[in-house]
């Protein structure tokens, strides 16, 4: 069986590696997906009669706490990267893991909160929206926590057998992760801030 | 107005009636009238489908949300008692209630069913209808009727105010039912006469219901010999 | 030469290892076979609907038996006007969702692209394996709502609120199962994209690749980017059918006489935006690969170069890029103001441009061409004209003002089925005679494929301009009855049972095919591994291609990928992988 190129070197006339472009196309399409659902939700916002100012009646502190912890996975994202291209070991990869699991549980409380007060998905459009946005970055960061304890976990043994493949792997994570935060951070800004 | 309408209308007037006949104890009647100016309403527009308006030629059938007799006495209006009658389990009636689709008109326009009774709808004129029952407190139906179905059965089996049954393909097309588990009911022809019978003597509760020109409600009471009296007059809402 | 190489290369993996391996040419068959299966089911539902449309409320043959009095579809063989929506709407979406875009691109382009660029496989092999599973399961759950109690879903393949909001059917089903195609045509674009950026062989630079490529190229970027908000509005759609909010549903909403008991404040236009942000540049996802097969078959039987290569790629990509920008034109009717009306129509017109600039050139290319009488050739011949037709009664439609008049009927009806039945599905036709050699090893048998093109030919425009003219006389789309109980529908019923008859007669126009498919597969001539003498590399392999590798030595490119009659050679055809003799 013939061998695909550029798995693991870049291809001399781009100067890409194949999982590099797939993961940007999966970011592009990422943003598309994000991208409809704030043009939706400043659709229905604009046509709103009323629209209640999220930093009263929302617990800011949560969302606040959640970027940083946002902030710090994706520096630690960057900080992986690096050590794995470096040959060393994986725990940075791990401290991503944690970092991920402290946002879940932070918005899973945060949604707790809101829903102690009445307020469910069906109370009116601006509840429907902050659950769901809430929910989507909430599944992006657990689903992230997923493949990164995947590969820092079981495709460990990769980092010895196909050294540049799993460095190449661990840099592809890294841009996942800055995409999460900087939508998370986007969504912040338009449901609080706006 | 064809001669299918008065039938229908005699057929009704005796079923009162005889129910009244029939009892031995106290009953409630009287007349319902309009008051006010009557609305010239047009005959039924059957241009939405061609092959009903062929069914009626040059003659439409008159609108019927107001039926009105001699003297302004009203139709189609359903009186029944709401409070006093003895409580228990009265049989169902043994036929069942026939609504019919003939000539793209329901008919009859306004009637009771039994919880146990079982609602028959036809379809003899070989024209598509698509039956619409909006019942609040029964499951509603909705079924499409080709011409080659021709009667389908419907349960309403809790008791319910009267709702509307309607025609999805023919937006003239109206019905009313109403569900009680009592026979203390009357359904006036166009001579506005009711009569209800087999009441104790006692107080009670009636209420007179129109579709379009809503409800209204009396206390009477009964004696042993002659029928207490309540009349009713509908008028139509004053315009804001 | 390529005869001995095959023998002496190692045994090939049984039947049942390569169906579920990850070799491109396995899933491309898979798609395509599966694709195949569910354009007949569409088909079969259409003919049902006809019947119905031509001769309603009487039962349908043979089928009367079938089903009993109290049955909620087809009560004696009658068809009920609420299952004739439930199989419009899935007519609709297995025809665009599951059967043609599947067979373009997850067939024609998982099978053809790693050939074409000299590659041995798509640039994630698994990936495309997980994104055959994701539509095997949208077929699952899309279909499955058909044997629930209540019937797929019935509010039309562009699933408009509220009525898809509070309908009773399977839209649930129907939300789920979309959203398992985008998975998979997200990862059939991801895949199909980075393969031609990186694996594209020695010397084939971008103006090198086969116009096909170029159209696989830019509809993988319109599925990559067009999809993701559909799946986004069905994120919301389920929201509002599940959890009870309120998106699409405005306030102050009354259902059968009764307010409905929602929040409201919500927009039913929001759904509109979303979802023909994706469905019109899907539009072009079912029309830019049946032109990239189009070209290939048309450069190969006129032996001649296209004319305008770089023109019609220049115009592919200027179309997928303007194909994100016309979507409004659907909605000229919804009141959204003359301002974005005019933006909308003025966009819409720009893109007619790059669609007339490719039709045009391969009109102009047929120009002075020694041409072969192919199957193939047929078929792409009466692509030119059928096409031409389809986008020629779209320029009324895309003018707000006529739009008035034309917006919901079957004029419309008629016009983009001229442009997917006659011109799509005639591409797809040119694309299994054309390749069926290289898949198969085996040629299509002629006879039985002019006994397929002619009677097609005739019988689709005799479904179609019957509807343009039902249109223009203002039947309403989406009529259970044909029209028959409509003031309008009067004077131009006839024309029902014209356009049932033939979609009918159209029906049995497909058995040879059917034939000849199942005939050829075992029966048929053998083929050589480049019979047609054709010039890009998917010929330059045996056929059919090794499996799990494809070439037998890693091809170069040395030329241009029609390089036909080029003067002074001996052979009239230049093939990309043979170099340039000294
Ligand atoms: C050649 C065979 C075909 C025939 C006879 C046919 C016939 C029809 C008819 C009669 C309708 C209108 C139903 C109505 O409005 O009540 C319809 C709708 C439709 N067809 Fe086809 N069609 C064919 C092929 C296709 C193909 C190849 C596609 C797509 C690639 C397609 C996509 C659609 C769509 C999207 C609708 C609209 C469904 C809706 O109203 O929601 N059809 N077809
Ligand atoms: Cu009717
Ligand atoms: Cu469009």
């Amino acid at each position: 069986m013939s061998a695909i190129p550029h798995t693991a070197t870049p291809r001399r006339d781009t100067g890409l590696y194949n999982a590099k472009v797939g993961t940007w196309l999966f970011l592009a399409a990422e943003a598309m997906f994000f991208g409809a659902l704030v043009s939706s939700y400043v659709f229905l916002r604009s046509a709103s009669a009323e629209w209640p100012a999220a930093r009263d009646v929302l617990p800011v502190g949560y969302a606040v706490a959640n970027g940083i912890v946002l902030i710090l996975l994706a520096t630690a994202s960057v900080k992986a990267r690096r050590a794995a291209r470096a040959g060393k070991g994986p725990k940075w990869l791990w401290i991503c893991v944690v970092l991920a699991v402290c946002s879940v549980t932070l918005v899973a409380l945060e949604h707790r909160i809101v829903g102690a007060t009445g307020a469910r998905a069906s109370t009116s459009t601006f509840y429907g929206m902050y659950y769901l946005l809430s929910g989507i970055v909430r599944i992006h960061v657990g689903g992230g926590a997923v493949v990164t304890a995947w590969i820092a976990g079981p495709c460990r043994q990769f980092a010895d057998i196909k050294p540049i493949r799993y460095a190449n792997w661990v840099e592809c994570l890294g841009y996942y992760w800055l995409f999460v935060f900087a939508t998370s951070l986007a969504t912040f800004v338009l449901v609080y801030v706006v | 107005m064809g001669s299918g309408m008065i039938r229908r209308f005699s057929i009704l007037a005796s079923a009162c009636l005889v129910f009244a006949a029939a009892s031995h104890a106290g009953s409630i009647a009287g007349t319902i009238t309009y008051s006010g100016e009557v609305p010239k309403l047009p005959p039924v527009d059957l241009s939405g489908d061609p092959a009903c308006a062929a069914l009626h030629g040059d003659n439409p059938p008159a609108n019927e949300v107001l039926v009105l007799g001699e003297g302004n006495t009203m139709g189609n209006v359903l009186v029944r008692v709401t409070k006093g009658y003895a409580v228990k389990e009265y049989p169902a009636p043994a036929q069942p209630v026939t609504l019919t689709q003939k000539g793209c008109q329901y008919s009859p326009r306004v009637f009771v069913l039994h919880p146990a009774q079982t609602l028959k709808i036809q379809n003899p004129d070989g024209i598509m209808h698509n039956v619409h029952g909006m019942p609040a407190v029964n499951t509603p139906f909705n079924r499409a009727m080709p011409k080659t179905l021709t009667e389908i059965e419907v349960q309403l089996p809790k008791v319910e105010d009267p709702f509307e049954i309607k025609c999805d393909l023919h937006r003239w097309m109206h019905a009313y039912c109403a569900v009680l588990d009592h026979p203390f009911y009357c359904v006036t022809t166009k001579d506005g006469v009711f009569e209800i019978g087999g009441l104790e003597p006692g107080e009670y509760e009636i209420e007179a219901w129109h579709e379009k020109l809503g409800k209204q409600a009396a206390t009477v009471t009964v004696g042993a010999d002659a029928p207490a009296k309540q009349d009713f007059q509908f008028t139509r809402p004053a315009k804001k | 030469m390529t005869e001995g190489i095959r023998h002496s290369a190692r045994r090939e993996p049984g039947w049942l290892r390569r169906a579920v391996s990850c070799d491109h040419k396995v899933i491309g068959i898979q798609y395509a076979l599966t694709a195949l299966l569910m354009l007949f089911v569409a088909f079969c539902m259409v003919l049902m609907m006809r019947w119905q449309l031509a001769y309603p409320e009487s039962p349908f043959p043979f089928l009367s038996n079938f089903f009993g009095e109290d049955d909620t579809r087809m009560p004696k063989g009658v068809m009920l006007p609420n299952f004739y929506n439930q199989l419009g709407a899935m007519h609709g979406t297995y025809m665009v969702f599951l059967a043609v875009v599947p067979l373009l691109v997850g067939g024609f382009g998982t099978y053809l692209v790693p050939l074409m660029l000299g590659a041995p496989n798509l640039a994630f092999p698994r990936l495309s394996r997980v994104g055959y599973l994701c539509y095997l399961a949208g077929i699952v759950i899309i279909s499955f709502s058909f044997i629930t109690p209540a019937g797929p879903s019935n509010s039309g393949w562009t699933g408009y609120p509220p009525l898809s909001v509070i309908e009773t059917g399977g839209q649930t089903y129907w939300l789920v199962g979309i959203a398992f195609v985008y998975l998979s045509s997200l990862f059939l674009a991801i895949n199909l994209i980075t393969s031609i950026v990186q694996l594209r062989a020695p010397g084939l630079s971008l103006l090198r690749l086969p116009f096909f490529v170029w159209s696989q190229l830019v509809t993988s970027y319109l599925l990559l980017l067009a999809f993701p908000p559909l799946a986004a509005a069905a994120v919301l759609q389920l929201m509002d059918r599940l959890e009870g909010t309120s998106f699409f549903l405005p306030s102050g909403l009354v259902v059968t006489g009764k307010p409905l008991d929602a929040s409201g404040g919500g927009s039913a236009l929001l759904w509109q935006h979303l979802f023909w942000f994706l469905a019109h540049p899907e539009v072009y996802v079912l029309i830019l690969p049946a032109f990239g097969i189009i070209a290939e078959v048309i450069a190969n039987n006129t032996r001649k170069p296209l004319w305008g290569y770089k023109g019609m790629v220049v115009s592919a990509v200027f179309m997928g890029f303007m194909s994100m920008l016309v979507w409004a034109h659907h909605m000229f009717l919804t009141g959204m103001g003359t301002v974005i009306s005019t933006f909308f129509q003025a966009t819409t017109l720009i893109i007619s441009i790059p669609s007339i600039i490719m039709a045009t050139s391969l009109l102009v290319s047929l120009w002075g061409g020694s041409i072969r009488f192919t199957v193939p050739m047929l078929f792409a011949l009466a692509f030119l004209p059928m096409f031409g037709i389809g986008g020629l009664t779209g320029l009324p439609l895309a003018l707000s003002a006529t739009n008035i008049v034309l917006h919901d009927t079957y004029y419309v009806i008629g016009h983009f089925h001229y442009v997917v039945a006659p011109g799509t599905l005639f591409a797809i036709f040119a694309g299994v005679y054309y390749w069926f050699p290289k898949v198969t090893g085996r040629k299509l048998n002629d006879t039985l494929g002019h006994l397929h093109f002619w009677p097609s030919l005739l019988f689709m425009n005799a479904i179609f301009i019957p509807m343009l003219l039902q249109g223009l006389a203002g039947v309403s789309r989406r009529l259970y009855d044909g029209g028959a109980t409509y003031g309008f529908g009067q004077e131009v019923f006839f024309l029902n049972k014209a356009a049932t008859h033939s979609a009918f007669a159209l029906a049995i126009a497909q058995l040879p095919f059917v034939i000849n498919f199942v005939y050829s597969l075992r029966w048929g001539k053998k083929s050589a591994d480049n019979p047609w003498d054709a010039t890009s590399l998917e010929w330059n392999t045996p056929s059919p291609p090794r499996f799990g590798g494809n070439f037998d030595k890693p091809p170069r490119a040395h030329r241009g990928p029609n390089e036909y009659s080029v003067p002074g050679k001996a052979k009239d055809f230049s093939p990309q992988w043979e170099p340039e003799e000294a």
